[in-house]
Parts: C-alpha cells; structure tokens; sequence
C-alpha cells in the first residue's frame, strides 16, 4: 500500500488498478447509470490528484478512491434527481434500451433486477454498507472510513440490511 | 458468601459474508449474480476511460500551470491608466488653474509636464514591478513600492562638481569623451 500518491507517470497505474472498483461502485450506487457512473469515476481520479497532498497513508489508497467516489456520486445523482423532476425524457430513455434476448439471461437480468430493486429499497446507509462489504469486499472498519461511520455502526446496518433483504428477495424467489 | 462470576461468552469475528444469523443465507450468490451487469464492460472500455481520465488529468496539469495573468496584460493596463492621468492633468484645468493655451502661463508648464511624465514613469514603473513579483511573493511588492517613494524622500546628493570631475580626468580621456560638432 503506497503512502504516498507518486508522480504523474505513476498515477496512470493507479488509475488502470483501481477504476474498475470506483466505476463499479459508482454504478452500483446510481442504479446503472452508465454516463454518470464514468463521469464520477473522471471526477475521482481529477480530484485524487488534485488533493494528492492530503493523502498521508492513514487509509488504504483504495478506500480513500472510494469514499470520493461514493461522495461524488450521491452529489450527481441529487443533481440527476433535481433535473429529472424538470423532465421526464430520462425514463423514456431507459424503457428503449434492448433488453437480453436468451431465457438464461432474461432469467438472469431478472433476478438481477430483484436484487437490484430490493438493494436499492434499503435506507441509504443499508445500501451503501451492503455494496461495499459485498462487492468491494471491505471490512467494517473501512466501510465505516469510506462512509464516516464507526465499524460496529456499519456492522449493525450490515445486520439488518441482509435480514432485510432476505425477506425481499424470499418473497420474489430471488434468493 | 462468594459468587461465581460466569464470563460472557464473546462472539468470534464474522467472516466476510456472513452475517452473525443463521436464518440469513450466505451472501455468495448476491455477490456473483450482482446488483449490475459487469459484462457490459471489457477490456476495451476500460481502456477507453483510462484514455479519457488521463486526457482530463493533462488538461488539468494544463490549467494549473497557465499563470493567473499576463504581465504584458497588466503592463498594458497600467501604462493606459498611466496615460489617462497624464492626460487629466494636462486637462482644460492643471493645479496651477490656468489654461495650457494661455501663452502666459508658458512658464509654469514645464515643472507640471515633468510632474505628469514622473508619476507616469511610477506608475509605469509599479505595475511593471508588480506584474513580474508572483502572488506567492507578493511581500517583495513592499519593496518594490518602498523604492518608488523613498524617491520621493531623498533630500539631493551633494556630488562634486564636474569640472573637478573633469579636472582630474586624463587627456585621453577626455578627447573621446567629447565629441565635436
């Protein structure tokens, strides 16, 4: 775990290491909002280099990434939601879009939907401290250092988050 | 009277996945099926937003090393402020009251016109200095301004006259010195 943000040259391999896990999470958060998903993951990084000076290696460079990425994308999606009460042109969008066309994977996407939706139907917190203990694969104690929560308050939310979503996704036959 | 004090039994550490309860099942498929689909996004596009990221972080370095302003921006600005108050004294109303038409008051003219020419020259002169001083040094601008007026407050340096400063130059000197008309 580097200390420090090394030189320019350097901070392209950072980039090629960890924007996969910005731009999933990103994604994850805005529902699959493909644009928005990579102009915060742009942001991340922008921002990373700018403030470069104040990473000191107290938390991994991985969690640092994060915890701008999760800020930068609820800032979007509050400024996504403030233009979409003005218009309704982006859910025609999405109701466009192709869907799979095999049984396994409409089968797939739908369950995948289920997940989705009963993910999303948490209270923010639940669902931020599921997509990152199940999909970036953090501790509690760097959840808690992304989201500004101690470890045990992220385990909580965790707890109830599942139990949660196990009644949910029981009722759809997801789970 | 004693009394045994039982310890609590501590829970162990949950491993990642699990969640303390055994009614919830583990969480692996959640993980595999995922709240999106990841296979939308190859190699390619990957590649394609590290090409982007960098292009934005150039960009950005580039901003970042364009200095704030132009000094020949403010050199310019500074020698038409300089001008436009060299002007308004030479106006239809100089300090001494009287019209610059006036061929009596030809005398006076000169010392008003020298004036005028040396607060340009300052202020030419001073927006030149603070043109070229970085705002991280902006302190050295205090001397720079101290320079100017110090000017001011300079009583006349006693010198030698010049024809001891002659006297006591060579011949040879002094024939290139001069030049004959």
């Amino acid at each position: 775990m580097p200390t420090t943000i090394p030189d320019r040259a350097a901070f392209t391999a950072l980039v090629q290491e960890h924007q996969r896990g910005v731009f999933f999470h990103a994604l994850r958060v805005c529902r699959g909002d493909e644009q928005l998903a990579r102009d915060v993951t742009q942001k991340t990084f922008l921002q990373a280099w700018s403030h470069r000076a104040e990473f000191r290696g107290e938390a991994a460079l991985r969690t640092w990434l994060l915890r701008i990425a999760h800020n930068l994308t609820l800032n979007e999606l509050r400024r996504a939601h403030r233009r979409r009460e003005q218009s309704d042109e982006g859910r025609e969008i999405e109701a466009a879009l192709p869907g799979p066309s095999t049984p396994d994977l409409i089968d797939e996407a739908r369950r995948r939907e289920e997940l989705r939706d009963a993910v999303h139907g948490l209270s923010p917190r639940q669902r931020d401290v599921v997509l990152l203990r199940l999909y970036q694969d953090l501790s509690f104690s760097e959840i808690g250092e992304v989201l500004g929560i101690t470890a045990n308050n992220a385990k909580v939310h965790f707890h109830h988050a599942t139990r949660t979503l196990h009644r949910q996704l029981a009722k759809g036959g997801a789970a | 009277m004693t009394a045994d004090i039982v310890p609590f039994p501590g829970r162990e550490e949950a491993p990642v996945g699990s969640t303390d309860d055994t009614d919830v099942p583990a969480t692996a498929e959640w993980q595999e099926l995922d709240t999106e689909d990841r296979a939308r996004f190859d190699e390619a596009w990957f590649a394609s937003l590290t090409h982007d990221i960098e292009g934005a972080l150039d960009a950005q370095t580039v901003v970042a090393l364009r200095p704030r302003r132009s000094p020949w921006l403010a050199l310019a600005a500074a020698a038409v402020l300089g001008l436009a108050g060299f002007v308004v004294t030479r106006g239809p109303t100089p300090r001494t009251g009287a019209s610059p038409a006036d061929p009596s008051m030809a005398e006076t003219a000169p010392p008003d016109e020298d004036d005028a020419l040396r607060a340009l020259a300052r202020e030419v002169g001073r927006a030149a200095a603070s043109s070229l001083v970085d705002d991280e040094v902006d302190g050295e601008q205090f001397a720079s301004s101290d320079w100017l007026d110090a000017e001011d407050d300079e009583t006349s340096p006693s010198y030698p006259s010049l024809l001891e400063e002659l006297d006591e130059l060579p011949d040879s000197d002094l024939s290139t010195l001069f030049v004959p008309l």
